[in-house]
């Protein structure tokens, strides 16, 4: 994703349009999430999530299952129930500057169906099986929009068409079971985007896909940035589709975002061993002789994160620091805004002679 | 690969009933199509496809879960069809079949052991004090601890219990492994250790595999040759190198072109 030229035209600089008084689009710190775990305990799921989201950028969020990456996106505007779910103390999610974390639920409701668009995994379960899909998209017009039903369902009728229904018409009709499930997913977008957000959150929208239809939803996706300049948070386990879409790559581990960059020098040389090795364990369809990389143990379930460095009993390069002092988040370089969650960036020598295991090694 | 086959289908195809509402469509849909395929020990066949296209299909039909409409299943050369009670029980236990989900075929109610213990049992192939080593050298095979044996499925995570599925299909020594989208379900670090375990397994065992998958990148890694279904049909395959290397179909250069290439670290 290059910056500047004519195809960029209609995305505002990622700097300007859009930033409140206070910076960024999307500005979140400290974010903490617990829930209550099965003995009645709080269990801390989210941990210290700090980010950024400027406007017309594209943020990708990776991680393994359980790693509090659907968790961080849901929390942002509060789309988990609190109880069982409850944001920590001292969690700031700025949207234009204004504090989200204890706002009003009739505020939140507002900025969930109009500022703020999502997009989750299985279109099915997101759509309401008993309603049409025209309906359903025309919906948050007439919530949010105060548009007349005939209106509403004509603004429907064009966001079916620039998500690339094949039949708008037959499609605002149709019930959800009707259409294959990338025509779902694209219904789905066309929900999420109806009121004009200035940030599209989309929770692994293709994983459930075959991979032609993927290409053309993240196509789709990419069409519709460019049009409309709104922001994207991708949540994905898929390494890959996020290096094709993210402008800036947050990798999470254990409830923490353990490294965070631009997505270019993030895949080329990651910093933080999990990183490395997440990366080395994907097979590329280029490269037979590729070796993978095999990471030790196990992904750490809330309430069983380890002391320390969440990642030190994985880690290839772990020595004693790692065990007993937690990293704090360091700065890789000046500006670039790349920062690992390592003790490596202090003590760089330590990465000599040690390293990943290889698949059949 | 020389020899005859292991395993082969010969113009097979597999019919089913449409589903209801669509109309007009009497003669049902054609899962699979007229499709010819060998599988051969220490060999990987990866079949390859989007859904719908046939691929679990036919790895039903390879395994017996499915008889064809037509055409035949050969097992070392004889149809399915014509095998006698023993040579059935030969074929049931010389071809194998491994879950996307193991959980969803592993019954949470008895003990890994017991499970292991009754495969055995059934197949006639140990008993008592001899079953026991036996389960403890095959949970060892597929790096599990010997206590796993007296865990219920329900105690281990998705790799392991993928670990447990291979475990079983293991256990009645087989020479080829039907495998229906093995790693699919699973964390990508965790992939990576299912298939360094399934090519470990190739290399010490000799086992042939039909890899049926919707992930490329995962062939890539574990493929010898490819057939790339399409709508019942295989409309390419050729070794694993050359197709990937120069894909001629244009269903196959669409399919690895819409592929998203990860960056490679350095």
């Amino acid at each position: 994703m290059s910056a500047g030229g004519a195809a960029d035209a209609g995305r505002p600089a990622p700097s300007a349009a859009g930033a409140g008084p206070d910076g960024p689009l999307l500005r979140v710190r400290d974010l903490g999430v617990s829930f209550a775990g099965p003995h009645g305990e709080q269990l801390r799921a989210v941990d210290g999530v700090s980010f950024d989201l400027a406007a017309g950028e594209a943020l990708g969020l990776v991680g393994e299952s359980g790693c509090g990456k659907s968790l961080t996106a849901l929390s942002l505007v509060r789309l988990v129930d609190e109880p069982p779910a409850r944001t920590a103390p001292g969690s700031s999610v700025r949207y234009r500057g204004e504090e989200l974390v204890g706002a009003p639920p009739s505020r939140l409701r507002r900025v969930r169906g109009a500022e703020i668009g999502f997009v989750f995994q299985e279109p099915m379960t997101s759509l309401n099986p008993v309603k049409r899909v025209g309906y359903q998209v025309a919906e948050p017009l007439i919530a949010h929009e105060g548009l007349s039903r005939a209106a509403a369902r004509d603004r429907a009728r064009e966001l079916l068409a620039r998500v690339e229904l094949p039949d708008p018409e037959r499609a605002l009709r149709a019930y959800p079971h009707e259409l294959s499930g990338g025509m779902r997913q694209r219904a789905l977008i066309a929900m999420a985007i109806a009121c004009g957000p200035s940030i599209l959150v989309a929770d692994e929208p293709t994983t459930a896909l075959d991979v032609t239809v993927q290409a053309q939803i993240l196509e789709l996706l990419a069409r519709l940035r460019r049009e409309t300049g709104m922001a994207l948070l991708l949540i994905s386990h898929d390494l890959a589709v996020v290096g094709e879409v993210a402008d800036r790559v947050a990798v999470m581990y254990a409830g923490q975002i353990v490294e965070r960059g631009p997505a270019a020098e993030l895949f080329r040389a990651p910093s933080h061993p999990y990183t490395e090795g997440l990366l080395r364990a994907v097979p590329s369809i280029e490269r037979r002789d590729r070796r993978l990389a095999v990471i030790p143990g196990r992904v750490p379930a809330p309430g069983s994160w380890p002391a320390a460095c969440r990642f030190h009993p994985r880690c290839p390069y772990a020595w004693e620091r790692c065990a007993t002092e937690a990293p704090p988040e360091a700065a890789l370089d000046e500006e670039g805004g790349r920062h690992s969650r390592c003790w490596l960036v202090a003590e760089p020598a330590r990465r000599a002679g040690h390293g990943y295991v290889e698949v059949g090694g | 690969m020389n020899g005859p086959p292991t395993l082969a289908s010969e113009r097979v195809t597999r019919r089913f009933p449409s589903r209801g509402g669509r109309g007009g469509d009497t003669d049902g849909v054609l899962a699979v199509d007229g499709v010819s395929v060998e599988l051969h020990r220490g060999e990987t066949l990866a079949l390859v496809g989007e859904s719908g296209s046939g691929k679990s299909t036919l790895g039903r039909l390879l395994v017996g879960l499915e008889r064809p409409d037509a055409g035949e299943i050969r097992f070392e050369g004889r149809a399915l069809g014509e095998l006698d009670r023993e040579e059935k029980r030969r074929f049931r236990r010389r071809v194998q079949m491994v879950f996307q989900d193991p959980y969803g075929s592993l019954n949470p109610r008895i003990t890994v052991g017991a499970m292991l213990r009754e495969v055995l049992r059934v197949h006639g192939l140990a008993r008592g004090r001899a079953a026991g080593a036996r389960i403890d050298a095959l949970l060892e095979r597929v790096g599990l601890d010997a206590g796993a044996a007296v865990r219920y499925p329900h105690a281990f995570s998705g790799g392991q219990r993928q670990r447990i599925g291979i475990a079983r299909a293991l256990a009645v020594e087989p020479h080829l492994l039907i495998a229906d989208e093995p790693v699919s379900a699973l964390d990508v670090s965790v992939q990576a250790k299912i298939l360094d375990l399934l090519l470990r397994l190739q290399r010490d065992l000799g086992l042939g595999y039909l890899f049926i998958s919707h992930d490329l990148a995962v062939v890539r890694v574990v493929a010898d040759r490819v057939a790339v279904m399409k709508a019942g049909r295989v409309v390419e395959t050729g070794p694993a190198d050359d197709l990937f290397g120069a894909p001629r179909e244009g269903y196959t250069k669409a399919l690895f072109a819409a592929v998203p290439r990860l960056p490679q670290p350095t």
